[in-house]
């Protein structure tokens, strides 16, 4: 036979060749036995697995006291005061916490935790976005970073018809998306009912990290809610988040987006075209005016094509233009930017290609008044 | 059969904090990230073919959130440092700042790796089985011997490199 590959060579020495690839090694050794070179090489092999592993474990730091497993239980059951807090939580107060979050603009998952921590204190404009109108200076803007062809912008209107919220309602009823699952094993459980498909295994995996302040969230819910929270259910599902029981034809939608994979295959260039402004918030009026708030930005658009199945929103501010599509998927309802421009300087990235650099997921749906 | 994640609790804690450790170089923070990555596995339903592996990329998501998030903590941080350092009793011993100063020497030859060289490497040192490994990198188990063999001579080739470095700039 030839040499012995590197590979199983490491592989030997690592007490890994198993019962698959016992024939193979079989015949290694018949080579080992009659071949120098091949002996020089394991040996060659055996000194950098050593070497390796020494380096290594000079790093090695000591993993310290390993906390009682009944405490992870409990805080696993949701009890918060079994949670031992890490040293810079224990540094922080929420208040704090949520302060330094205001200097994330254009982080929308952390926005979203600045809200529910923070919603009194949100701007009252942001809140009544009734009131907005779009200034020919925000239409402007809007249209010449889109580009000419953008007939919906100039119009200035959304076009909506109260039935699409009714239908929305009723699909969303019948999808059972309108009751959202209690925990994530129940998530689970329907992702694995109902067959998954790469794209929600991909959604799932790319969001996985955003679990890591689930807990926080969940401890600012539990807090006791305002007047506005009274209507507003929410639930955090894991990477997953949807919620909603009411639409009202004649109320507001407001979504709350958080930002996937943020840096997920942006390029310098994309960067330079992209502009970074990703809504944490995203209200919807019926009368077709969207505002989305980023930190302490607003921007000020209208929302076109709604369905059951997505949205179509228009934004612009700050010289900046936005188009974004909200669907629905079956790891939740998710949302990319089609395209995005700077005032003056038009679309530079065209139709999908901004596609997979921005992703949102709607971790929030409440309206005013129930149905 | 459910999974005993108590049994696994107890024999692969140590190394999970090794792993992570490694990928975010602040032992503290990798006790939290291993704490909280267990906690996501017993509220999760999951029965993972391969548990580890499943924990070991639950622990890798959140070191990769942490990784992302640290710019932005980053000056919070700080301030809260220089709170602690107010309060510190002692300067770090000759010893802290010596395995401080090898720690570094490691962390830049892992960075000469790839990104799948590192993990598959660090996997492997944390006591993932090529089995295990491969079900979390998406290798196949043939590949992982070849992998490590790759990225063992390049950490020993970055490692030694960056020691002569060091010697040069004492001289």
């Amino acid at each position: 036979m030839s040499h012995i590959s590197e590979g199983l060579l490491h592989a030997h020495l690592d007490g890994a060749v198993g019962h698959d690839r016992a024939e193979e090694w079989l015949l290694a050794e018949a080579h080992l036995s009659v071949c120098e070179d091949c002996r020089r090489r394991l040996d060659e092999a055996r000194q950098l697995r050593d070497a390796a592993g020494e380096i290594l474990a000079v790093a090695s730091a000591p993993a310290g006291r390993r906390p009682d497993f009944d405490e992870l239980v409990a805080q696993a059951a949701g009890d918060p005061k079994a949670r031992p807090r890490s040293a810079w939580w224990n540094s922080t107060s929420h208040l704090a916490w949520a302060a330094s979050l205001m200097l994330a603009v254009g982080a929308g998952w952390l926005g979203r935790e600045l809200l529910i921590q923070t919603g009194q204190d949100m701007p009252a404009a942001v809140l009544k976005s009734e009131a907005i109108p779009q200034t020919p200076e925000q239409t402007a803007v809007f249209r010449d970073a889109l580009g000419p062809d953008e007939a919906l912008v100039a119009d200035g209107r959304a076009r909506f018809e109260a039935e699409d919220l009714d239908r929305l309602s009723g699909e969303r009823a019948a999808q059972k998306i309108a009751v959202p699952p209690a925990n994530e094993a129940e998530v689970v459980m329907m992702e694995k009912s109902e067959g998954r498909n790469k794209a929600a295994e991909q959604f799932r995996q790319d969001a996985a990290p955003m679990n890591a302040r689930d807990d926080r969230l969940e401890d600012a819910i539990d807090e006791p809610a305002g007047e506005r929270e009274r209507d507003t259910l929410v639930r955090t599902v894991g990477a997953i988040a949807v919620s909603s029981t009411c639409y009202a034809a004649d109320g507001q939608m407001e979504l709350q987006g958080g930002l996937l994979a943020a840096d997920q295959a942006i390029t310098k260039e994309d960067q330079k075209n992209a502009p970074p402004v990703v809504p944490s918030e995203l209200r919807l009026s019926a009368d077709g005016t969207a505002v989305a708030s980023t930190g302490g930005r607003q921007m000020v658009g209208t929302w076109v094509e709604f369905s059951g199945d997505s949205v179509h929103v228009l934004l612009a501010g700050a010289g900046v233009g936005l188009e974004m599509r909200f669907g629905r998927t079956e790891g939740g309802l998710t949302g990319t930017v089609a395209r995005a421009g700077r005032r003056g300087e038009g679309i530079r990235v065209e139709g999908d290609a901004l596609e997979p650099v921005l992703t949102f997921w709607l971790s929030k749906v409440t309206c005013d008044e129930a149905p | 059969m459910s999974t005993d994640w108590a049994h696994i609790y107890e024999t692969t804690w140590d190394d999970l904090v090794r792993y992570l450790d490694r990928k975010v170089w602040d032992p503290e923070r990798a006790r939290d990230l291993a704490q909280e990555a267990f906690v996501r596995a017993l509220r999760s339903a999951a029965e993972p073919d391969s548990p580890r592996a499943w924990l070991f990329t639950v622990a890798g998501n959140l070191a990769l959130d942490e990784a992302r998030s640290a710019g932005r903590r980053k000056r919070h941080l700080e301030l809260i440092r220089v709170e602690a350092s107010d309060q510190a009793e002692e300067p770090d011993s000759m010893d802290d700042v010596e395995m401080e100063g090898r720690r570094t020497a490691v962390r830049a030859a892992l960075d000469q790796l790839s990104e799948r060289d590192r993990e598959v490497l660090l996997l492997w040192d944390a006591g993932l089985s090529y089995a295990e490994i491969a079900e979390k990198s998406g290798l196949s188990v043939g590949a992982i011997g070849t992998t490590l063999a790759r990225a063992r001579r390049r950490l020993v080739e970055a490692h030694h490199g960056g020691e002569e470095g060091a010697h040069v700039a004492h001289i």
